[in-house]
């Protein structure tokens, strides 16, 4: 069991959260969960983490921050970017760390099978 | 009468002898001539008498000779005695003069003889007269010898006239001295008196040579006299006095010629038959640098071109040979430019009403002919606009009846502006029946009446017009101009626009709430997928699930799909995704500016879409592009446009589902077709894409509505209605461009997009 990908993911809609991790658990990912930047930081902080799914509308720190603060810590996950703000302009910046447009997804995702393949297709990279 | 005459020319003429002298010398010549003359004559006179005088002495003298003898020799002859009678005789021998003497008796016989020169001695024929004769340039003398009273013989004596001639030598002498020392004397008088006649007359001679010469009119001669050298000096005064004044008047009737022809706009010019100028004026000369007192300075050529004089000499030659004043265009080029003169040519004759020179007066009409053409092409240019206006336009003069009808007139009507033109507007228009009280009022009032969104039916269709009234004030032309335009379409637009404000309205609305909805949207939907997922048997972590809770999953799939719950959980998220399409299709209507536009291939992007479509097709909404045959008509080379991918993207697959929608409606279409055109207008430097399709077509109603939000003829849940107004959105709004769509019931519709090239696309073209 050593191989489960380590996904983290990152909202502050408890439902939201429940539904992607129980999909993700499904497909056979190690979760951890946060409901909030500063708790993104802390997990990413204790665990390795392969990748992460970041909702950007947060309480306390928002999305973008947790994806610049955690670069700039060296941590190498990476992120996709799932929001429901439709004027969301991804910064340059991102493109560093192979975040582009194709990683980034407005909800509603109304078929989750989008959020894995982009998931292992970003952990191929 | 004649032979006078012609003596008189002899000597006055002015080919007579004495035409040669001056006055003073004929005078002179006229006076000695006439004085000679008489004292010839006189000393003629004079010698004839001094000779006649001297022969009537001599033989006087021989008379008396005569009669001594005959008294001496009386006694001889009465005795008989020859002998005393020849000694009488002898004594006349002293007189060298005398001859020959004779003495005859009584009976005729010679009694006695004596003779100078016996030899010659001859004596006459004896007669009984007495006398003298002048006979062979000898005196013959007889004298009777009477004794008593009876006659008794004859003397003759016979004498030259040697003593005659000396006497009258000297008086031709006398004569010829006389006539010389008169002749010296009359010719030293009238010398000095003929000055008296030819003085006044050299003097007024003098005068008319100085009048003439200086052409000064204003000298008098400063004779007076009743005699007519005085008349004639008083004669030439009136004559130079009325010369003077007509003098002054030609020279002033010339001034004033003269200004007018250097102070005419025209060029005024004389030219002999030969083509050299005798006169120009004043403008003329400006105008080409000339001399105009100086016209031998210069020549034609210096001032026109060959080409120029070539044409001047055929038209001079025409005037010249019809004899009659003739117009002509000549085109000359001067500073400036090329510039068009209208010549007015005539001849002028001379005396004899021969043709000595052509005057010529050419005005510059250059700019006439350019404000011609200007206004000509103003004509045009109005005329036009006129009928190329989308409007109709009707012109009508106050009493309503049609002067002007346009193009788009007759094309709206029918009717022609041959036929419309002089009728009553309101026999031609009914519908502006009730439009007539504002057109009076805009002619009354001279202003503008405008009538805006005035409805007709027509063809159970509601049409909206827009009128224009404008009153015809200038130039004292009455009447209107009725300007009309069918704003049916814009009104249309006009009302889609507001929608799409509403629309857009909604979209910032949506923009705001999307996050709020999408959230639950996707709980809602992810939570659907999630029941599914974990009642299939397929995942494994149900079948364990399933086992701890003491059952299969077999058996709750069993159930749930028993009871339909598979479908609601279905129904659920299909729902949710057509609430999330709506929410997404809503947040087209917001404004972005935020991404950046990419320049993309549209036939690549035509292509890809195709795929996508064909991939996505559904049944139940009843398109399948598998049996649609496509065809591609692409220009080659075509240049990328700057867009918004994604968008075209929607917008072409929105396309692309409604023709294959309108291809499957049409029953029984044997042969399904979609074709994609895209070719570049270079003119309007854009991209032009045709989706045609031969499907069912529209209907006017329908056609006209398909851009409006939500407007849709699908059954409820097919369609929204929202696709082509979001498309119409994405197109005018994003992209500049232009959507529209042509159809026909029945057999197709063809939709046809423009899209802008790119600003420096544009520039490289050019
Ligand atoms: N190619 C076509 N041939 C005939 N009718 C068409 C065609 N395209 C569009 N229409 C008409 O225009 C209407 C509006 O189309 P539009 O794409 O805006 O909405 P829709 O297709 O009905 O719904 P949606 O696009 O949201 O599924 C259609 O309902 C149809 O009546
Ligand atoms: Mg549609």
């Amino acid at each position: 069991m050593n191989d489960k990908i380590a996904l983290l993911i990152v909202d502050d809609e408890e439902c939201l959260v429940r539904n992607l991790a129980a999909y993700f658990e499904d497909e056979g990912f190690k979760i951890f969960t946060a409901h909030s930047g500063e708790e993104a930081l802390a997990v990413m902080a204790e665990n390795k983490i392969d990748a992460a799914i970041v909702d950007l509308r947060l309480p306390g720190i928002n999305g973008n921050e947790v994806i610049e603060q955690s670069h700039a810590r060296g941590n190498k996950v990476k992120f996709l970017i799932h929001t429901g703000s439709t004027d969301y302009k991804l910064p340059e910046s991102f493109s560093a760390f192979g975040l582009t447009g194709n990683y980034v997804f407005l909800k509603p995702v109304v078929d989750m099978a989008r959020l894995k393949s982009a998931v292992l297709q970003l952990l191929a990279e | 009468m004649s032979k006078l005459n012609s003596d008189r020319d002899f000597f006055f003429s002015q080919t007579g002898f004495l035409s040669g002298l001056a006055l003073r010398g004929k005078l002179l010549s006229v006076i000695m001539i006439v004085s000679s003359c008489s004292m010839l004559l006189a000393s003629s006179v004079f010698i004839f008498y001094q000779w006649y005088a001297f022969r009537q002495f001599l033989a006087e003298e021989l008379i008396s000779q005569a009669e001594i003898i005959a008294d001496n020799t009386e006694v001889s002859l009465a005795f008989n005695d020859p002998k005393d009678a020849q000694d009488v005789m002898e004594s006349l021998g002293t007189r060298d003069s005398i001859m020959l003497a004779c003495l005859y008796s009584s009976n005729g016989n010679q009694f006695a003889a004596w003779s100078r020169d016996t030899a010659m001695a001859m004596c006459p024929a004896y007669s009984s007269e007495s006398g003298y004769s002048f006979e062979n340039k000898t005196l013959l003398v007889r004298r009777k010898v009477t004794m008593g009273d009876q006659i008794i013989g004859t003397i003759v004596i016979q004498s030259d006239l040697r003593e005659l001639n000396p006497f009258v030598n000297n008086s031709i002498v006398v004569s010829i001295l006389m006539l010389l020392i008169a002749g010296a004397i009359a010719f030293v008088l009238s010398a000095r008196l003929q000055a008296l006649i030819s003085g006044p007359i050299l003097y007024l001679a003098g005068l008319a040579e100085d009048v003439s010469r200086e052409r000064d009119y204003s000298k008098r001669a400063a004779i007076q006299g009743n005699d007519e050298i005085g008349q004639l000096a008083d004669g030439l005064n009136n004559m130079l006095a009325r010369i003077e004044k007509r003098e002054l008047q030609l020279r002033k009737s010339e001034k004033q010629l003269r200004a007018i022809i250097d102070n005419t706009s025209s060029l005024v010019y004389l030219k002999d038959l030969q083509g050299n100028y005798l006169m120009v004026n004043q403008r003329f000369a400006d105008l080409f640098n000339v001399d105009v007192n100086d016209i031998q300075t210069w020549k034609e050529q210096d001032i026109f071109s060959a080409e120029e004089i070539k044409i001047f000499k055929e038209n001079d030659l025409a005037v010249i040979r019809h004899e009659k004043l003739m117009e002509f265009e000549e085109q000359v080029s001067q500073a400036g430019g090329v510039h068009t003169y209208i010549s007015v040519k005539f001849p002028l004759y001379d005396e004899n009403a021969q043709p000595y020179a052509l005057c010529g007066i050419s005005t510059d009409i250059t700019d006439r002919i350019e404000a011609a053409g200007e206004m000509r092409q103003l004509r045009n240019y109005l005329s036009n606009i006129i009928d190329s206006m989308p409007s109709v336009l009707v012109g009508i003069d106050p009493g309503g009846q049609i002067t002007q009808w346009n193009k788009q007139a007759e094309k709206i009507s029918g009717i022609s502006f041959y036929e419309a033109r002089g009728r009553m507007l309101t026999d031609i228009m009914p519908g502006l029946v009730n439009e007539m009280d504002k057109i009076k009022q805009a002619v009354r009032e001279r202003r503008v009446i405008t009538d805006n969104r005035m409805t007709n039916k027509k063809e159970e269709e509601i049409r909206y017009t827009d009128m224009t009234i404008y009153p015809l004030i200038a130039n004292g032309v009455e009447g209107a101009v009725i300007l009309l335009d069918d704003v049916t379409e814009r009104v249309r637009i006009e009302e889609m626009m507001v929608q799409t404000e509403k629309m857009m309205s909604v979209g910032g609305l949506a923009a705001g709430m999307a996050h709020e909805i999408n959230n639950p949207l996707g709980i809602m939907m992810q939570s659907a997928q999630n029941i599914s997922r974990r009642v299939s048997p397929d995942i494994a972590a149900n079948v364990k699930a399933a086992e701890d809770c003491g059952t299969s999953v077999d058996t709750i799939h069993a159930y749930l799909k028993k009871r339909m719950i598979l479908d609601f959980i279905e129904d659920i998220r299909k729902a949710g995704a057509r609430a999330a399409a709506i929410v997404a299709n809503m947040l087209q209507f917001s404004r972005r500016s935020d991404s950046m536009k990419q320049n993309a291939d549209i036939t690549e992007l035509l292509d890809k879409t195709l795929e996508l479509a064909a991939s996505d097709y559904d049944l139940k909404k009843k398109y399948d592009f598998r049996h649609i045959k496509i065809i591609r008509e692409y220009e080659p080379d075509l240049p990328k446009i700057p867009m918004f991918v994604t968008e075209i993207e929607q917008v072409i697959l929105n396309l692309l589902k409604n023709a294959a929608q309108a291809i499957a409606e049409s029953e029984g279409n044997e042969e399904p077709l979609i074709v994609l055109r895209v070719r570049r207008e270079r003119k309007e430097q854009l991209i032009r894409v045709e989706i045609e399709d031969n499907g069912i077509g529209m209907v006017e109603n329908i056609r006209k509505r398909i851009f409006e939000p939500f407007f849709t003829t699908k059954p409820v849940g097919t369609g929204t209605g929202l696709g082509l107004s979001v498309s119409f959105m994405i197109i005018t709004n994003n992209h500049q461009g232009k959507i529209n769509v042509e159809s026909t019931p029945g057999r197709g519709s063809r939709f046809i997009i423009n899209l802008p090239l790119a600003a420096d696309m544009e520039e490289k073209n050019e």
